[in-house]
């Protein structure tokens, strides 16, 4: 269900020279750039591009549609944003909103995992945008319990890492004992 | 186009400033006379760009753009098409002239930009001047730790286009220096305070509040002799951010109180008040003197931050009650701390959880929270790297300070004025003893 991590980094940067050098984009570029603000999570930055974009574009059904994600984002409104993400896209967007919304579930999932002791069902099936059987399906593959209605998750850890083994931390090591050295002489 | 020029009197100019092009007192005085002859013919101007070569006739060059971007746009030409092709110009002088050249005329080349952006601002355009003002910021800048005349520049045109990424780059860059490196020359204080201001306003508004308060606190604690509009505006704000992030204001650093007293207490009441009354941690008499100041918070502005201070208030009293308990329910907790209903108190604790501004865990069966303490980890790598940054941060910062001590140990102008002069000022005076000896 999770898509592939889809990956923005040369998009936004280039799309943000290209605003500045142009002194504008077209309908199409400020969705993908809207887009990629929302998948990173810059909700500010997603902010201030809606305000900047010219008033004639704005009438865009489909940047009108990215800008109410935003704005559900913004608010904390996910069952909202979950619907509006969950609607018809292009062939081009389609791909990014399968990969914002897989990004807030994992976020979502994440913060479950550690911050809640147990959820109702129906809350988690709307924190995450999913229906009853997805719901019981992510619950089967985390290794959650299901008991009388009730999530109970476990916490989803860090992968750890270790201290040795690793010849960068010992480098680092290294570094900072040379610094203590030298102020202690 | 006819390249010749077709004016007399802007061929003498011509003329005149190439003879003089060696004599830089003398050339000035002719620019300063030439400026009325300039407006008049405004229009030919760009024969006279075309006349002039960049690198012999730097000053006029940029005297005669910056008659160009002040003057009265002639009606016949679309204010956008006139506008940006003043700019585009700009922006060829900058690419153009050399670095040398470009900081001896860094004064003149802000006040010309300045115009740029207002006239660029006034066509809808402000984003097109980005570009052009970060390019001349790398080429004045010979340290990236120098402040500029233009860093304020970029910032404003950075808030007029509603595009703010391209000034968190420069904004992130500790200030070290101020304009050139050579001491004794003297830097408007007026382009450090706007530069520290609206650097506050932008990370207010990109939600970097740390990074706010201190360049607030910056503007604030400048020492002038006078207070200036600008460090009022940066008090107002730092009061409003301090409460939202940190949930109380810390007290200034040394800046003398009677001069707060005189000058802010009278014009910032709204603000001193809203103090006591967050700090109350009643919602109620918060919304009291919301409602009295309302007009105020309106006209300056800061209407937004006021709502915020509200919503940190109920946020300052989760966090009370996490110290007190391990354990409760949340429609008790939204009870004390006067939330309308347990659905909203959950919110609040959700976006205080994302925050990292406590730690707990829900449990929806019995609806309660249950508190606890933040996992410390200490031997997490991240940390040490944390720790590594900061100190190679601080060893570069150590050898910058012994650098910039030793240039004005050799100044001339600072040896002699400490050999002729005993009792030095007051902040100078611990010092300059200590460098005699």
């Amino acid at each position: 269900m999770i898509a592939e991590p889809y990956d923005f980094s040369i998009d936004v940067e280039s799309l943000e020279n290209d605003e500045i050098q142009e002194g504008g984009l077209t309908t199409e570029q400020y969705i993908k750039l809207f887009s990629a603000y929302l998948y990173n999570n810059e909700l500010c930055a997603a902010k201030f591009l809606w305000r900047r974009v010219p008033d004639s574009l704005k009438s865009n059904p489909e940047l009108q549609k990215v800008w109410s994600i935003g704005k559900a984002l913004w608010t904390k409104h996910y069952t909202q944003a979950y619907e509006l993400i969950d609607c018809k896209w292009s062939d081009v967007l389609e791909p990014i909103m399968v990969a914002i919304k897989s990004r807030i579930q994992q976020d979502t999932l994440k913060f479950i995992s550690t911050h809640y002791e147990n959820i109702q069902l129906d809350k988690f099936q709307t924190f995450m945008g999913v229906n009853k059987e997805q719901a019981e399906r992510i619950v089967e593959r985390e290794g959650w319990t299901l008991l009388n209605g009730y999530v109970i998750p476990v916490a989803i850890n860090e992968p750890e890492l270790t201290l040795s083994g690793s010849q960068e931390i010992l480098d680092r090591l290294v570094t900072l004992s040379s610094f203590t050295s030298y102020v202690e002489n | 186009m006819d390249s010749a020029i077709a004016v007399p009197q802007l061929d003498q100019f011509v003329l005149t400033v190439r003879n003089l092009a060696s004599d830089s007192q003398e050339l000035a005085e002719y620019l300063a006379k030439q400026s009325e002859t300039l407006h008049k013919y405004v229009s030919n101007l760009d024969s006279v760009l075309e006349a002039l070569d960049i690198h012999e006739n730097s000053i006029t060059v940029l005297t005669v753009l910056g008659v160009k971007a002040t003057a009265q746009k002639p009606a016949d030409i679309p204010g956008v098409q006139y506008h940006t092709a003043i700019a585009t110009q700009i922006n060829d002088f900058v690419t153009t002239v050399s670095a040398e050249e470009l900081r001896i005329l860094s004064d003149p080349l802000a006040n010309v930009m300045k115009s740029m952006l207002t006239n660029l601002g006034e066509v809808e355009k402000p984003m097109f001047a980005i570009p052009i003002i970060r390019r001349a910021i790398c080429k004045l800048q010979e340290k990236p730790y120098q402040l500029t005349q233009l860093h304020c520049l970029l910032c404003q045109a950075c808030l007029m286009s509603n595009n703010l990424k391209p000034a968190l780059s420069i904004l992130d860059q500790e200030i070290y220096v101020l304009g050139t490196e050579s001491p004794g020359v003297v830097f408007d204080p007026k382009f450090f305070l706007s530069y520290y201001y609206l650097g506050g306003v932008i990370y207010t508004a990109m939600k970097n509040y740390s990074r706010a308060i201190t360049f607030f606190e910056i503007a604030l604690t400048t020492l002038l002799p006078v207070m200036s509009q600008i460090m009022v505006e940066s008090y107002k704000k730092y009061v409003l951010v301090s409460i939202i992030h940190l949930g109380t204001v810390p007290s200034l650093p040394k800046l003398s109180p009677p001069l707060i007293e005189r000058v802010l207490k009278p014009v910032c009441q709204a603000y001193l008040d809203i103090i006591p009354a967050y700090q109350s941690g009643d919602p109620s008499e918060l919304q009291r003197t919301i409602t009295k100041y309302h007009d105020v918070y309106q006209r300056d502005k800061n209407k937004g931050l006021v709502k915020q201070v509200v919503k940190a208030l109920h946020r300052k009293n989760i966090l009370k009650l996490t110290n007190t308990f391990l354990n409760m329910s949340i429609s008790d907790l939204a009870q004390r701390v006067n939330l309308p209903s347990t659905a909203e108190a959950e919110e609040h604790l959700i976006a205080m959880i994302e925050a990292g501004e406590i730690y707990g865990k829900i449990n929806r069966k019995e609806g309660t929270i249950m508190f606890n303490d933040p996992p410390k980890k200490f031997d997490d790598p991240n940390i040490l790297k944390k720790i590594l940054d900061e100190i190679t941060s601080k060893i570069s910062f150590s050898s910058t300070v012994r650098m910039m001590d030793e240039d004005i140990l050799v100044n001339p102008t600072f040896v002699k004025k400490i050999s002729s002069e005993d009792d030095g000022l007051s902040i100078g005076q611990g010092s300059s003893k200590s460098y005699q000896t």
